[in-house]
């Protein structure tokens, strides 16, 4: 009897052990079964991810008329909530750095490169807009105040590219990966989060406002997660040559909305540039 | 005592950013009376529907016909689309000479711009419908 009890324990045991590994194999969340997912069982990212953004102030119709009134109920859109909770926050610098963060947040207008319509890099552009997805690889596009920014992310097992072929005729020796201000970026699924590690990044790029400066070694990892209709964007940012630590910034997330579509990014043209002045559209939430 | 030192130097570099950052999010003041309302009645010549402003030309007649075109710097493309108001809004009936009555902030003499440049509080139609996107509508009520 007591021989038959342990048997049926055990064979308890092996059964949730290989349910255990089953689920970790394919990444399946039990409990998700609306999920939508690829033909490789992968959850599905594809759609326009709505993310609300500043200036934040809430409009009000009156007849025709629109007010954009900072009195007026904050929760038109959703998701609503703390506008502060947008912001990235900040990364905790060595303190040698310290003093050139706040020399170029001093001088913001004149050494910050988004200012004057430069691309805004990785992770300061943002969460994704725009997914498209298919089994080998994934493209985010962006519809930015600086213009229209797209990545493209293998997610099939290529490794992050260190040459070109060449493109002209008469060389044959590898070209050289640029570093760029989106950078290399290459995925892997880990369950039904999607892992982006970002390398070869442009040093000329800020990583947000207020004199965000990082290094060429700056390596950023992207964490996706749907659940449901909703995707949460979380990055994280390693540069041990300045930061003290890594800093994840505050994490997004965003609506699916399956009835909108991106829209082309206006011409960027900084006429403010010469004025030195103006911030406040600059402001470091996208 | 020497660490309770270096953590009180932190923090203040720490309230020094915070303080400049929060600084660097309103400096409209930098170049724009913002004390001071100015009122023009013109017609729209043309929307620049660009980021990271977008500008409306407005074209301001005087008293002995001259014509001046201001530039009304206004909040970014996006911004405007998502509190609903698009590029074709903006113009309206500019294309048959519609009359509209604009309350900007003016830019400082320091500014040195190349024409006359305001900051857009308020645009506001023929009909009467408007469209407000800074400032305090008192302070509009109150201009001449």
């Amino acid at each position: 009897m007591r021989r038959r009890f342990l048997g049926l324990i055990l064979l308890a045991a092996l059964a949730a052990a290989g349910l255990y590994a089953y689920t970790a194999r394919t990444g399946a969340i039990a409990e998700d079964a609306a999920m939508p997912r690829l033909s490789n069982g992968h959850p599905d990212l594809n759609g326009y991810w709505y993310r609300r953004l500043p200036p934040l102030t809430p409009v009000r119709k009156e007849g025709e008329s629109i007010i954009l009134d900072p009195d007026a109920p904050r929760d038109h859109l959703p998701p609503s909530g703390n506008d502060e909770e947008l912001l990235p926050g900040f990364p905790k610098y060595k303190s040698e750095f310290l003093d050139r963060v706040k020399d170029l947040s001093d001088k913001q207008v004149t050494y910050d490169p988004a200012y004057t319509c430069g691309p805004p890099g990785v992770p300061r552009i943002g969460p994704p807009q725009r997914i498209i997805q298919t089994e080998r690889e994934l493209a985010i596009l962006y519809d930015d105040l600086n213009g229209n920014f797209w990545r493209v992310i293998p997610t099939d097992g290529r490794p992050h590219r260190t040459s070109r072929p060449p493109n002209v005729a008469g060389l044959t020796d590898p070209l050289p990966v640029d570093p760029s201000p989106h950078g290399d970026s290459v995925g892997r699924w880990e369950g039904d989060t999607l892992v982006i590690e970002v390398r070869n990044l442009a040093e000329d790029t800020w990583l947000g406002d207020g004199g965000m400066f990082h290094t060429a070694n700056t390596r950023v990892i992207e964490r996706l997660t749907r659940q449901g209709n909703t995707l949460t964007w979380q990055a994280t940012v390693e540069d041990p040559e300045v930061l003290a630590e890594p800093w994840k910034l505050n994490p997004r997330t965003l609506t699916l909305r399956p009835d909108d579509e991106i829209e082309e990014a206006a011409f960027c043209e900084d006429r403010d540039m010469p004025l030195k002045q103006d911030l406040s559209y600059h402001r470091n939430v996208r | 005592m020497k660490v309770r030192n270096r953590v009180s130097a932190l923090l203040a570099v720490l309230f020094i950013l915070a303080v400049a950052s929060a600084q660097a999010h309103h400096s409209f003041n930098d170049i724009f009376d913002v004390g001071t309302v100015t009122t023009l009645k013109g017609t729209i010549s043309k929307i620049d529907w660009i980021n990271p402003h977008v500008y409306i030309n407005l074209d301001v007649k005087d008293s002995s016909g001259k014509v001046t075109t201001w530039g009304v710097e206004s909040p970014p493309t996006n911004h405007l689309r998502s509190a609903g108001i698009s590029r074709q809004d903006l113009l309206n009936n500019a294309s048959a000479g519609e009359v509209v009555t604009v309350h900007v902030n003016p830019a400082k003499a320091t500014a040195k711009a190349d024409r006359p440049l305001g900051l857009l509080m308020r645009i506001t139609y023929a009909d009467g419908h408007f469209f407000h996107v800074r400032g305090d509508p008192k302070e509009i009520a109150a201009a001449k």
